[in-house]
């Protein structure tokens, strides 16, 4: 039998309260939080028996597996840490951060399908209403725009549903109908040849249902066609979609034009945002590269980018990038035939005229006036949230910075003694949200740490309408060339650099004299298809 | 140089990894001819195995007098590297023009130019596990001194010319492997590999591998930090690694993933690799007598220093009356 729990003496509780995070724990430990316990002596007595970890960094599960020693001794482990396990080098969590746990997690594309849930029964529509329906929609419009993404644009909230969003009532005011296809099987790559081929209709913001391939191909067939109507394919996304079937719809309604939205670099990689692994920037090397060898992407990518290349060879694309770095970027992978390329950004910025942000001014980076920080969206690695992570552990507790996280709900990680939470939604309807939070809480840097080259960063521009300035990464595409161009902002080499920048003076001192000031101002969303120009000419 | 032949020496537990090694290879060397020495049976599903080796000889086959009788004073480890020695000798005689043998944990990136050049320049090559001196006590202990017991050479490579040297070598590793191949440290021997510490004084043409590309292992990842270069090519400092040892290991992992990012990578990617290969069964069928009992380590120990027992018992491994599993049960229970 386990021999009960001993009272911690007062000098091992005055060791562990020196690094325990108070905030954290409660946070966690909700049961803690509501026995009205004090979490220190909670975790000094039972926690760390009950594998509970004193802080986000310390893994005590890990360190009594990794250390027998300790583990045979029954001593706590946080406190063997601070006390000698630290100064002898030993790890108080596996090695490899965070990544580690991504790198050993990792599954393929093909894999993730299997996992996904599916709608088990999915009533199909009728072919002829739903011609019908098409055909009554195009017969009081101008034209038709067929465009294909992902998912629902109507149902999920994201950088690209609220573009598309804005494209469908763009082209709707200008008198077309707008179909969007979307298919019922989620997937983060191309459809199989196992995927059951549903797809979700919406025509002009109304859920039509759900069809199969051959309905909405006859009923693409039977759009009348007109010799000024104005007929266009819009692709935003092909995950999810039979591309060999994707490429046929244009022909079928007499698409005039096609676009091909370059939102992330799903046409040169399945793993789309260019993480090798998930985890770091891989540069766009040769599907036969070491890298691609090793990389969870890899192995699909020759079969992947022939079935990419035979849908651009199918479709004679215009490439619309919503940046001129994501363009830089797509050039430089596997060369896909197209037409032109244009460089479209789906928001710009019109600074208020002359003036600061209300009752601002800059800080003095003291405890009664210190330098704002934000993060803004879900703590995810692609958006460099491990990178937050590690500068609120390092710099967290000095006074001369406040931290804050702006998300749409809480979640884990959860508030931490160094980091305020701000609920934030961004939505069609209130599409200046983030904007307004920031500018609330006055924050005078957005950290935008994506270690991979963004195509376009609302976030960017959010925290410059706020009058904010953004932190960067050179890797971050958009984000980095953004900050450049506006000199709103820093961009670092790397993680080590940002946060050398931020130990030493460097950040307080930006924000003291920053050149731009913090002059906020509005974002105007109109960089959809229906902007791009000679469109509908 | 075209006729080279690659070999390894497997168990049904390290196919998966194996499949990993000959694809890497094959990737980078199509025309290799490529054979495997399974010391174990054959799996129930060959699948895999026949389609990644040209050949498969399973231990059985190889010219061992009594080889049950031999195998069953090895552990597994032990058999595993006891054979080498005899293949690489046969693969000589039979005319390959060199002969390189990989571990089944090797996982190949990059053309072994420098093996090739060696091989060019010398007769026998050999890497050593690491290239710099430790220059801390606790590194010296973990590196030197380790190399002291173990042997400087790390023998999940060997690279052999079928010339006069590498045939001379090839015998001398048979003679004495035949010998005794085991983990008996305290007697100067542990497996194969510490015989090979003589290599350089005993035989001509002798090359030692320090490309920090080649023989990239959990054990000098600290000294090797990988990279990838821009254009994908896995790197260490300035030089593209050639082959890695992978050992899938909690432990090795742990030590792996505190050098680099991308040595991370590369351990959990051959993790996912070596899982698409997975077999039927990985528990080595000389491991245990007929009847399923497990055979100690002790009781090999016992069997091969008596030759009384090894001249009456052509098959160690039976169970049922007259076997030494009888003879066990009666004068040394404590070993069954």
């Amino acid at each position: 039998m386990a021999a009960p729990p001993t009272a911690p003496g007062s000098a091992e509780l005055a060791l562990i309260a020196t690094e325990f995070d108070r905030a954290y724990y409660l946070h966690a430990y909700l049961d803690v939080t509501r026995s009205g316990a004090d979490p220190v002596r909670h975790f000094a007595t039972h926690g760390w028996r009950e594998k509970r970890r004193p802080a986000a960094w310390f893994d005590t599960d890990y360190y009594l597996a990794s250390n027998p020693d300790v583990a045979a001794e029954g001593i706590n482990p946080f406190w063997h840490y601070l006390d000698q396990g630290r100064a002898a080098g030993r790890a108080p969590a596996p090695p490899g951060g965070h990544r580690r746990r991504i790198i050993e997690r990792l599954v393929s594309p093909e894999e993730r399908r299997r996992g996904h849930p599916r709608a088990e029964e999915v009533t199909l529509l009728d072919g002829a209403a739903l011609a019908a329906r098409l055909r009554t929609a195009c017969a009081a419009a101008k034209g038709l725009v067929v465009s294909v993404s992902h998912d629902d644009y109507t149902q999920v909230t994201g950088g690209v549903q609220l573009c598309i969003g804005d494209e469908a009532r763009a082209f709707q005011a200008r008198g077309l109908a707008y179909l969007h296809v979307s298919p019922v099987d989620p997937e983060l790559t191309l459809a199989g040849p196992e995927a059951r081929g549903f797809l979700h209709l919406v025509l002009d913001g109304e859920a039509l249902g759900e069809s199969d391939h051959a309905t909405l191909e006859a009923a693409l067939k039977g759009v009348p066609r007109t010799k000024r109507g104005v007929r266009l394919f819009v692709v935003h996304s092909l995950f999810g979609h039979d591309a060999e079937r994707a490429a046929t719809w244009p022909r079928l309604f007499g698409a005039r034009e096609s676009f091909f939205w370059l939102h992330d670099y799903a046409s040169v990689c399945a793993g789309y945002n260019l993480l090798r692994d998930d985890v770091a920037f891989c540069g766009l090397p040769a599907p036969a590269s070491n890298a691609c060898m090793v990389c969870v992407y890899g192995d699909s990518r020759v079969d992947y980018l022939r079935r990419i290349h035979r849908f651009f060879e199918a479709v004679p694309f215009t490439v619309v990038a919503p940046s001129a770095a994501a363009l830089a970027v797509w050039r430089a992978g596997p060369a896909l035939p197209h037409g032109r390329a244009v460089v479209h950004p789906h928001c710009r910025l019109e600074l208020a005229k002359g003036r600061k942000r209300a009752s601002v001014k800059s800080p003095a980076g003291t405890a009664a006036d210190p330098v704002r920080v934000g993060f803004i969206g879900p703590p995810v690695p692609h958006k460099g949230w491990d990178v937050f992570a590690r500068l609120v552990d390092e710099v967290g507790r000095r006074d001369c910075y406040r931290f804050h996280h702006f998300i749409a709900a809480k979640v884990p990680p959860r508030e931490t003694e160094w980091v305020t939470q701000v609920p934030v939604r961004v939505t069609a309807d209130d599409r200046d949200a983030m904007v307004a939070a920031l500018a609330e809480h006055a924050i005078d840097l957005v950290l935008v740490l994506s270690p991979w080259p963004e195509t376009f960063s609302y976030v960017t521009y959010e925290a410059f309408a706020a009058g904010a300035d953004v932190i960067a990464l050179a890797d971050g595409g958009n984000v980095a060339a953004a900050v450049r161009e506006s000199g709103r902002g820093l961009v670092f080499a790397d993680a080590e650099a940002l946060l050398a920048a931020f130990a030493g003076e460097a950040i307080v001192a930006h924000v003291a004299h920053r050149p731009a000031g913090p002059r906020g101002g509005r974002l105007v969303h109109d960089g959809t298809t229906a902007t791009i120009p000679g469109v509908l000419a | 140089m075209s006729g080279v032949t690659a070999f390894t020496s497997l168990t049904r537990e390290t196919i998966p990894a194996a499949c990993v090694m000959a694809r890497t290879l094959r990737r980078v060397y199509p025309d290799w001819t490529l054979r495997a020495v399974l010391v174990d049976v054959m799996p129930a599903d060959e699948t895999a195995l026949r389609a990644h080796f040209d050949a498969v000889i399973p231990v059985a086959e190889l010219a061992i007098p009594r080889v049950l009788a031999w195998l069953f004073g090895h552990t597994q480890a032990e058999a595993q590297a006891a054979v080498k020695a005899q293949v690489l000798a046969h693969l000589l005689e039979d005319g390959a023009e060199a002969v390189v043998f990989l571990a089944p944990d090797v996982a190949v990136f990059n053309p072994l130019t420098p093996v090739l050049e060696a091989l060019a320049a010398g007769s026998i090559v050999l890497a050593p596990h690491r290239l710099r001196p430790s220059v801390t006590p606790e590194g010296i202990l973990a590196h030197e001194v380790h190399a002291l017991r173990y042997g400087a050479f790390d023998l999940g490579f060997t690279a052999v010319r079928n010339d006069v040297n590498g045939r001379a070598f090839a015998a001398w590793w048979t003679e004495q492997l035949g010998r005794a191949c085991h983990d008996e440290v305290e007697r100067g021997i542990y497996h194969d590999q510490k015989y090979c510490d003589l290599v350089p004084g005993l035989f001509d043409g002798v090359r030692v591998l320090r490309d920090p590309g080649c023989n990239v292992t959990a054990g000098n990842a600290d000294e090797r930090a990988l990279f990838f270069a821009p254009d994908g090519t896995l790197m260490t400092g300035t030089t593209p690694v050639r082959f890695c040892r992978i050992d899938d290991d909690a432990a090795v992992f742990d030590t792996v993933a505190a050098t680099t990012l991308a040595a991370c990578e590369v351990w959990a990617w051959h993790r996912r690799q070596a899982a698409t290969n997975s077999t039927d069964s990985a528990t080595w069928h000389y491991g245990q007598f007929a009847d399923g009992t497990p055979i100690k380590p002790e009781t090999r120990i016992l069997f091969r220093s008596r030759q009384d027992l090894v001249a009456i018992f052509d098959n160690p491994y039976a169970s049922g009356p007259d076997t030494l599993q009888a003879w066990l049960r009666r004068q040394r229970p404590d070993l069954l």
